[in-house]
């Protein structure tokens, strides 16, 4: 059954459907056809899915990273770290970077991100004469600091995928989205090192551009400060993180207006809609893999195979790369993790080491066509047509490969930070 | 001006004589199903900025009052997951028309002009097929639910059917979507200029 329900479902991925209801319809006729099970049990397992308590976190998050755009805090934060890197070689690359790491740190939102810092800082690097699809393809590597550093909705539907805390899958994160921060930094270095450099800004203007993204700076201190202390659940964190954005906008950088505070409800509204049908029909498919026991026969197979976890975390590296290379993160978890987490438990892996190897390889999908929605958004961003900005991708995706690569023999980077807020 | 051809959906490229009246007509079924289906897309967006703002607004709330008073209420964490059915399924319908759903784009990006048309009306059909299918069975559950009296395990209680009613109108809201869809790839009537969602799709 779980053949034809991937066959039936990779036919209408094919023919462009929707990804919902290729699930939907895939894996609900298996479902009702094949196993006989009633719609009523599909649905009630749907809806358990999506009315999770932790989920809520999503479109909270979401929307708290839509109104700090509409707050202005991206121009300031960019202005900070040009105070800071703007003099270093290739300062305007290295700068973007630097503020996607500091916007992923209040945003969970990838094509937000790209969308927020690229507009800004992608014009500034073409008039400097970097060139569009490496500043493009910069934009879009970057963009994966967001499915790492905390708060990231990846990390969000892992957990309620596996059951982690949260607060764990957050944690895991850190290390290892600093580490892409450090490697992407240094690749912008490297290959701009030749291009003209910035004047170094003094210690009034790097006090002046810190006070300006202060208020910005504060959000992840309130985000990351209210779940670890204990004195709020992340969606609450992301509810005050919303609010606190909202005053900013409207009471200290004064760049919010209740049109634009507007739009940010209804882009929430749709951009929650988009994800979770994803995970609403994707429970369809976890319901004919309980019911076939797949999970239990991979595990069987792999175990006999002699499978080592460096080999089997190989393989999860390869599938995710593979599958992301057509789809999003979200349906690469929905599809991977329910399979791929027990043969982990068996080998004793750390499910938070797991998710930093998962989204290390389904993140390059941002990168690889002909799905490429981060090079999309990154190109749109400058009505640069995406074919041209491929010639950049082997690079950045051999980087990025390396670094995944890095991920799975680098394990305490992502079990060290968990285990010790435990 | 008139097409004299349109595609076949879900087959090879043939002409098909469509008389001038059978086209006017389907011209004029198309515009009254926009017609409808602006008014919802309006109405359902509107609703679903809404429920958002209320979501932060009962969260930031609960928050707030539980660290002021020490005293937490259930409803606060437990009513905001309850209504997301109600923000995803009626919204995932009107978003066929922006093309703003997750998929992947790699064939029609492929195929000439004509042929992408028709996989889009096919793409169309399976998708009213799916909105019938999913809309019917989300009936079924949801009166199963009425019938058995099934009620939330929450603080405020009340019947869940309720929720499980956004299923079949978020699919019978889809179908309709879908529908504007189909008639547009058979006419070739897609000169108006759409509402955007003003975003593009958005992944994790």
């Amino acid at each position: 059954m779980v053949p034809v329900a991937i066959g039936l479902s990779l036919l209408l991925l094919f023919l462009s459907l929707p990804v919902f209801l290729v699930f939907g319809i895939g894996s609900g006729a298996v479902a009702t056809q094949g196993l006989g099970l009633p719609w009523s049990t599909l649905i009630q397992v749907a809806f358990g899915a999506v009315t999770k308590q932790i989920l809520l976190a999503i479109p909270l998050f979401v929307f708290a990273g839509l109104v700090m755009l509409k707050a202005g805090v991206a121009r300031r934060l960019v202005d900070f770290a040009m105070s800071l890197v703007g003099h270093w070689p290739g300062g305007l690359g290295v700068a973007m970077v630097l503020t996607m790491g500091f916007f992923a740190a209040f945003c969970g939102s990838i094509l937000a991100a790209i969308t927020a810092v690229g507009a800004i800082m992608m014009p500034e690097m073409l008039k400097k004469g970097y060139s569009a699809p490496f500043t493009v393809t910069l934009a879009a590597s970057a963009g994966l600091l967001e499915a790492l550093i905390p708060p990231s909705n990846a990390a969000i539907i892992y957990s309620s995928l596996t059951m982690v805390p949260v607060s764990q899958t957050f944690a895991a994160g850190v290390f290892p989205g600093l580490a892409l921060l450090v490697i992407l930094i240094l690749v912008v270095i490297v290959r701009c090192r030749d291009m003209p450099r910035e004047r170094k800004a003094n210690s009034a203007e790097r006090l002046a551009a810190l006070s300006a993204a202060a208020p910005g700076l504060m959000t992840p201190v309130i985000i990351l400060g209210g779940i670890y202390s204990g004195l709020m659940t992340p969606s609450e964190t992301a509810a005050v993180a919303a609010v606190w954005g909202i005053f900013v906008g409207f009471a200290i950088h004064r760049e919010m207006t209740f049109k634009g505070l507007w739009q940010a409800l209804q882009a929430t509204a749709v951009t929650t809609s988009v994800i979770f049908s994803i995970i609403a029909m994707a429970t369809f498919l976890s319901v004919v893999l309980t019911y076939t026991q797949a999970p239990q026969h991979l595990t069987s197979y792999l175990i006999g195979f002699g499978i080592t976890p460096i080999l089997f975390l190989f393989m999860v590296g390869a599938i995710c790369l593979l599958l992301g290379t057509f789809i999003e993160i979200v349906p690469v978890f929905y599809l991977t993790v329910p399979v791929f987490m027990a043969v982990a438990v068996t080998l004793d892996i750390p499910l938070t080491h797991l998710y930093i190897v998962f989204t290390g390889f389904a993140g390059l999908g941002l990168l690889t066509p002909p799905v490429c929605v981060g090079l999309y958004t990154a190109a749109g961003v400058i009505n640069l047509s995406a074919d041209r900005a491929f010639r950049e991708v082997p690079l950045f995706l051999v980087v990025g490969i390396g670094y995944a690569i890095l991920m799975i023999f680098l394990p305490g980077l992502a079990t060290w930070l968990p285990g010790t807020l435990r | 001006m008139i097409p004299i051809t349109a595609p076949p959906v879900g087959g090879a490229v043939r002409p098909i004589a469509l008389s001038i009246r059978g086209f006017q007509l389907m011209r004029q079924i198309l515009h009254a199903v926009r017609a409808v289906n602006d008014v919802i897309n309006f109405m359902i967006r509107t609703a679903g900025a809404l429920l958002v703002a209320f979501m932060v607004i009962i969260v930031f709330g609960g928050a707030v009052t539980r660290y002021m008073t020490g005293i937490g209420y259930n409803t606060v964490m437990e009513l905001p997951p309850m209504l997301m059915p109600w923000l995803i399924f009626p919204i995932a319908g009107i978003l066929l028309r922006s093309g703003s759903h997750i998929a992947v784009d790699f064939l029609p990006e492929r195929l000439s002009t004509r042929s992408a048309r028709v996989l889009r009306g096919a793409v169309a059909l399976i998708a009213i097929f799916g909105g019938v299918v999913f809309c019917y069975a989300g009936y079924e559950a949801t009166s199963l639910f009425k019938t058995v009296g099934q009620r939330t395990e929450m603080e405020w209680s009340f019947p869940i059917w309720w929720i499980y009613l956004s299923f079949p109108v978020g699919f019978a809201i889809m179908t309709s979507f879908a529908i504007e869809n189909l008639l547009v790839e058979i006419t070739g009537d897609n000169d108006r200029e759409r509402p955007s969602s003003n975003v593009g799709h958005e992944g994790a």
